[in-house]
């Protein structure tokens, strides 16, 4: 069977199909890599002795970077839903003559060197808001702003093939232009929108820059807090398994949330 | 859905004016339609026909003017107050909903109950000939089927009145004949007040009360299909509306019938007056191809009037004959129909009599 199908293909399916094998392999192989560190006792490959030491070794800090990890993941998924969906809404929508200049602006936060722009939020802080460094909203404030333009592209993108036509359908039925948006709309830009937030909390979630110039002791994400560690004990099976622990869970939630929403927007979410 | 009284109510539209940006879409246009009236708004692309009808359906605010539906001023109400179905010219199913939720969706926001809803829906399933097609979705219903759904789900609600944007120009052909079918069914059955949009001067004349011919805004011309077929106001309607021949003419004289005597390309004929034309003006002679027959000189006696022309060239077109006929120099298209239509395909140029039914006269303005 198998010996068929493959002599059934020709030359280049299978230069393809080794193409699709190789990229696969070289983009997950790292983090096969790091499971093997994390269930060793030391780092050298091939590992000598397997144990699970790693996982019983997590630090309370460690675990308050993961709960500030996915607060800020939650935070500003949510916050970047609420603002960027009557945004994106305006841009596809209406018509005012900032129209172009607001689609672009979403972007700067996006085109500009990450760290250049973070070293300015950090000098707006320390002029008008010293108060702000080290807190949630200090940390939240710059993520957010990162994340503008996914959210309200991914946004934008299901909007643009949603026909106008079923909004105005629905209010010539009876419904208010808010209740058409949410009753009709609305499902038409679940797919955007749940793309947007997949990316959004991800990104939030493991967020590095942001808390890295403006985050304190407390208000450190758990990609920041092991990369401190790292920076002080280079890389040992415990920083190998808090890697892969953020890893899945962040994995866990954006899945779930995925299944979650594809069960509630059956038949428009793949 | 609340009780309204059994007659159904008017629109009226008064000095309405739309303008997107430096361009008068809608320019100061006036009309009624009355209460259980089916009224067309005809005219080519960028007439502003369908601009009208959003007006009326609150989905795009006018400039200037009022709207009244029945006894309401609605020139300001938004769309969901209004009361009046509307149907798209695209596509408008829900495709997140099947044909049953669709049609029902304008019944839940009114919490009309479960049964209630079933009921209604299964009447309006009826009507538009859907029965059975309940569960099904908008990609597995033909184009017509999913207008239908369209038109079932507005009219659930039984709104006062009922709006159509050329409902019938994504169809092909005999898809368009059969819903146009349906919509004077439903018209007829519901007797609701109806306005729809179209550029097809065919559908027009065939499903409506009142013609409202339409041209850069304004209106050129309104009134029953007949008189708007027979006594057109405007080189623009008799044009618009149906084929037409124009010939230059000059009024030479008023007939003791009071009709005026217009000479043609050397022949005289009486036409029946027209509003302003006086002795002595030049104005167009509208001859449709299908008011005129070719006759044999022996049947002369049928007709008042008959032109002299020459036979110039035959086209077969199936259900119809088209002869090119050189009237003194100005070629005229006239349609041989019926069993004698095949006795012109092998005809030679030769001199041909034509039988005049009827003729009216526009201002060359």
């Amino acid at each position: 069977m198998w010996a068929k199908r493959l002599a059934a293909q020709t030359g280049w399916a299978m230069l393809l199909n080794a193409y699709a094998l190789l990229l696969a392999f070289v983009l997950i192989y790292p983090t096969i890599q790091l499971l093997i560190v994390a269930v060793s006792d030391d780092i050298v490959f091939p590992p000598r002795y397997f144990s699970l030491a790693a996982f019983e070794d997590l630090s309370g800090a460690f675990w308050d970077s993961v709960r500030f990890s996915l607060l800020l993941g939650a935070v500003t998924t949510a916050v970047l839903i609420a603002l960027c969906l009557p945004t994106a809404y305006a841009i596809e929508r209406f018509h005012f003559r900032a129209r172009g200049f607001l689609s672009a602006a979403v972007f700067i936060p996006f085109v500009l060197p990450g760290l250049g722009y973070m070293a300015a939020v950090g000098t707006v802080y320390i002029l008008y808001a010293p108060d702000l460094m080290g807190t949630f909203f200090g940390v939240f404030l710059p993520t957010a702003l990162f994340n503008l333009a996914w959210m309200v592209r991914a946004i934008q993108g299901s909007l643009a093939t949603a026909d106008p036509v079923y909004e105005e359908a629905a209010m010539t039925l009876g419904a208010s232009r808010l209740h058409a948006f949410f009753s009709i709309t609305l499902p038409h830009v679940a797919p955007g929108l749940i793309v947007g937030a997949m990316i959004v909390f991800t990104n939030s979630a493991t967020a590095f820059i942001a808390p890295l110039f403006v985050g304190r002791v407390q208000s450190l994400t758990a990609t920041v807090q092991i990369f401190r560690e790292m920076d002080q004990h280079g890389l040992t099976p415990v920083l190998a398994a808090q890697s892969l622990l953020v890893e899945a869970v962040v994995m866990a939630l954006v899945l779930g949330g995925y299944f979650v929403s594809k069960r509630h927007f059956r038949g428009l979410v793949l | 859905m609340t009780a309204r009284p059994t007659m159904p109510e008017g629109i009226r539209v008064d000095h309405l004016t739309k303008r997107f940006g430096a361009v008068a879409a809608v320019d100061d246009v006036t009309f009624e339609v009355a209460g259980g009236q089916f009224a067309v708004l005809l005219g080519p692309s960028g007439s502003g026909k369908t601009t009208i009808l959003r007006m009326l359906a609150g989905l795009e605010i006018p400039t200037s003017g009022r709207i009244w539906l029945g006894d309401v001023d609605a020139t300001w109400a938004p769309a969901y107050k209004r009361g009046i179905g509307y149907i798209f010219q695209r596509p408008s199913m829900f495709p997140h909903y099947n044909v049953f939720e669709n049609i029902a969706w304008g019944l839940k926001l009114r919490r009309l109950g479960k049964a209630a809803t079933a009921t209604r829906v299964a009447e309006m399933l009826d009507l538009v000939h859907l029965t059975g097609l309940e569960d099904r979705y908008v990609t597995q219903l033909s184009g017509g089927q999913a207008q239908r759904v369209a038109i079932a789900r507005a009219l659930a609600p039984d709104p006062a009145m009922l709006l159509l944007d050329e409902p019938l120009s994504m169809l092909d052909a005999k898809l368009r004949d059969e819903l146009k079918d349906v919509i004077a069914e439903v018209q007829r059955r519901t007797n609701k007040t109806t306005v729809m949009v179209t550029h097809d001067q065919r559908e027009a004349l065939s499903l409506a009360d009142t013609v409202i011919v339409l041209d850069q805004g304004k209106i050129e011309q309104m009134g029953p299909p007949r008189e708007l077929y027979r006594r057109p106001a405007s080189a623009f309607v008799a044009d618009f509306v149906g084929h037409n021949n124009f010939l230059p003419v000059t009024i030479v004289g008023i007939g003791s019938d009071g009709r005026l005597q217009v000479r043609c390309q050397g022949q005289e004929m009486l036409v029946a007056s027209s509003d302003g034309l006086r002795v002595g003006d030049e104005a167009l002679l509208c001859l449709r191809p299908d008011d005129l027959e070719p006759i044999n000189p022996s049947e002369r006696g049928r007709y008042e009037q008959v032109l002299t022309g020459r036979l110039d060239r035959v086209v077969f077109n199936g259900d119809m004959v088209r002869l090119d006929v050189d009237l003194g120099g100005q070629m005229i298209r006239v349609h041989a129909t019926g069993p004698r239509r095949f006795t012109f395909l092998d005809r030679q140029p030769e001199t041909v009599l034509l039988g005049v039914g009827e003729a009216s006269l526009v201002s060359q303005s």
